[in-house]
């Protein structure tokens, strides 16, 4: 009885049973990389064990990869530009690191609590936003990021203020002496938002979220329920935010608002996104294991230049590279 | 009991009444066309069907239930297909992505393979250019894709808005002969039309509607020999 059950929930999921799968997905090319991919990601740090910089650099890369990986399905699938971002990254540090601080739950479940309340939050906002189309809809995020921000700023006595306040770590190690095992965690949560995110794009989902992007009249006139559509993509990016966002505090064991800042967060996902190239899924996240070095890069020979440095970068690809560096990849197999 | 029914409807855009008491009605398997010239309420009176627009007074009923007020999703789930008079297609996607796209309803999901296979049968263009981005077919092909799309939600009654404008007449032909086959296979269609002759020719009935009301309704056959209906549409 149980064993049915759970082969009942698991056709409901996947469509097949778990073998029918698992044949079916090592079949596919594009699975086959995606395995590769992260086989080579599980290998790369124990190279790197006696040099925790590296470690940590490659923990920020998963960090950032899940964010843009979302920025990707809603603005390269969807046609939604959203800046929401940040805000709800906070929305989803602070809630857990509060629940953590305040009722002592440990840290795995308030960073899951997090992710959940940033959900509810990406809900309500989805409701009030989503009529909202193109520009209006990036104003109305952007606003709802930078409300986040001040509010955690000016409500010092609950917020902690621009200092915030410190938390207990994920795990029973700090993460300053044992980057490795946070590793392994940042790449747990990636490998959870990858899998999930590209089996909902190739679903039926995936393909009216394309349609949306594409010609959101002509969806709405075939009789699907747009709004609908728009709310829930925008709830389930917004659980795995905030779940990036739950697992940043408490990897650095304390929560400020810097984590809400437009000009570093932002702006690395945007740039990630373009350069990898929009709207290729697979793109975005070649894009942030380049441009993420590259700001450490920055960081150390440049100086202060980090943000007018990715400008140009975004710029350049915009301009010249408009599919990314994906898009230039299949240009040239195809030439070939 | 007709399969759709509309019963005399009065549709407003803002203050502007478009549509005056406009009442028709059509059986499983009829061929009806409703004709007009530019401005009549032709749009207006599909747009109100599916559920776009909502009428003020009156009521629509298909196939037993009141749809006047359900939201467009639940009207399509019904088994009632729009093809919209804008070839709104997906312009990036392929062509086998737009048509699935038109079975996303859930009775029509599973059933989407058998569905493309009668799509493509239907219009064996498609099937050559499966792999090709919508938007860099022809003028003509769109019309066929949007119509196949609208046919992948294996829908009782297909309504169509005006499918023959801005095509060549030999296109035009072979879409109203397709229409024919696709009605042969049991498919109940109605039908907006400028190009008079060719509607009124496969029509079993056809409606004339003028400044938002029906002034004529009959027989295909008999419109077409219809002193005014000549005059006016025909110029003879």
């Amino acid at each position: 009885m149980n064993y049915l059950m759970i082969e009942a929930l698991r056709r409901s999921i996947w469509g097949c049973s778990m073998k029918a799968l698992t044949i079916e997905v090592l079949r596919n090319r594009r699975n086959q990389s995606l395995i590769l991919f992260f086989i080579a990601l599980a290998l790369y740090p124990l190279l790197l064990v006696d040099r925790p910089y590296f470690i940590w650099v490659a923990i920020m890369c998963n960090f950032f990869a899940v964010l843009v990986l979302n920025w990707d399905i809603l603005l390269g699938y969807g046609n939604l530009l959203s800046f929401a971002h940040t805000g709800l990254l906070a929305v989803g540090a602070y809630s857990s690191v509060m629940l953590v601080n305040q009722i002592q739950i440990p840290p795995v479940i308030g960073m899951f609590s997090g992710s959940v309340i940033a959900a509810a939050m990406g809900l309500v906002l989805g409701w009030i936003c989503l009529r909202l189309r193109g520009i209006y809809l990036a104003l109305a995020t952007w606003g709802f990021s930078g409300i986040v921000q001040r509010i955690l700023i000016a409500e010092y006595y609950v917020t902690g203020g621009l200092k915030g306040f410190p938390t207990s770590f994920l795990l029973p190690v700090s993460s300053f002496t044992a980057p490795i095992y946070y590793y392994y965690v940042s790449l747990l949560i990636l490998f959870l938002c990858v899998l999930v995110m590209f089996k909902l794009i190739n679903s039926r989902y995936g393909l009216l979220l394309t349609a949306m992007g594409n010609d959101e009249e002509a969806l709405a006139s075939l009789g699907v329920n747009v709004t609908w559509l728009k709310v829930s993509l925008f709830t389930v990016s917004s659980f795995w935010i905030g779940l990036a966002g739950a697992f940043y505090s408490h990897l650095l064991g304390y929560t400020s608002p810097a984590i809400a800042d437009f000009s570093t967060m932002m702006v690395t996902v945007m740039a990630a996104t373009i350069v990898g190239g929009l709207g290729t899924f697979f793109g975005p996240l070649l894009g942030i294991f380049i441009i993420y070095p590259l700001i450490e890069i920055i960081r150390v020979f440049g100086g202060a230049n980090q943000q007018l440095i990715l400008i140009i970068v975004i710029l350049v690809f915009i301009k010249f590279f408009r599919n990314g560096l994906w898009g230039l990849v299949k240009t040239l197999m195809y030439k070939r | 009991m007709p399969m759709l029914n509309v019963d005399s409807i009065d549709v407003f855009y803002g203050g502007f009444k478009a549509l005056w008491d406009v009442s028709l009605s059509v059986n499983k398997g009829e061929f009806v066309s409703l004709i007009g010239s530019n401005g009549a309420g032709k749009t207006t009176t599909l747009n109100t069907i599916i559920g776009l627009l909502k009428p003020s007074n009156g009521e629509i009923v298909f196939k037993d239930v009141r749809i006047s007020r359900l939201p467009p999703t639940k009207i399509v789930d019904l088994g009632l297909a729009l093809v919209p008079e804008s070839r709104a297609i997906f312009p990036y996607m392929t062509v086998e992505e737009c048509l699935l796209v038109g079975a996303q309803i859930r009775r029509a999901w599973s059933r989407r393979m058998d569905s493309l296979e009668w799509v493509y049968q239907l219009f064996p263009r498609l099937r050559e250019r499966r792999r090709q981005k919508a938007g860099t077919l022809s003028g003509g092909e769109q019309q066929m894709l949007n119509i196949g799309r609208a046919l992948m939600s294996r829908p009782e009654l297909l309504m169509l808005d005006e499918p023959s404008i801005g095509l060549a007449p030999k296109i035009v032909t072979q879409i109203f002969n397709t229409l024919k086959v696709i009605n042969e296979e049991g498919v109940t269609i109605l039908l907006t039309e400028q190009h008079i002759y060719h509607a009124l020719k496969m029509s079993s009935r056809a409606y004339v509607i003028e400044t938002g009301r029906i002034v004529l309704a009959g027989k295909g056959d008999e419109l077409l020999n219809d002193r005014s209906v000549k005059e006016k549409y025909l110029g003879m």
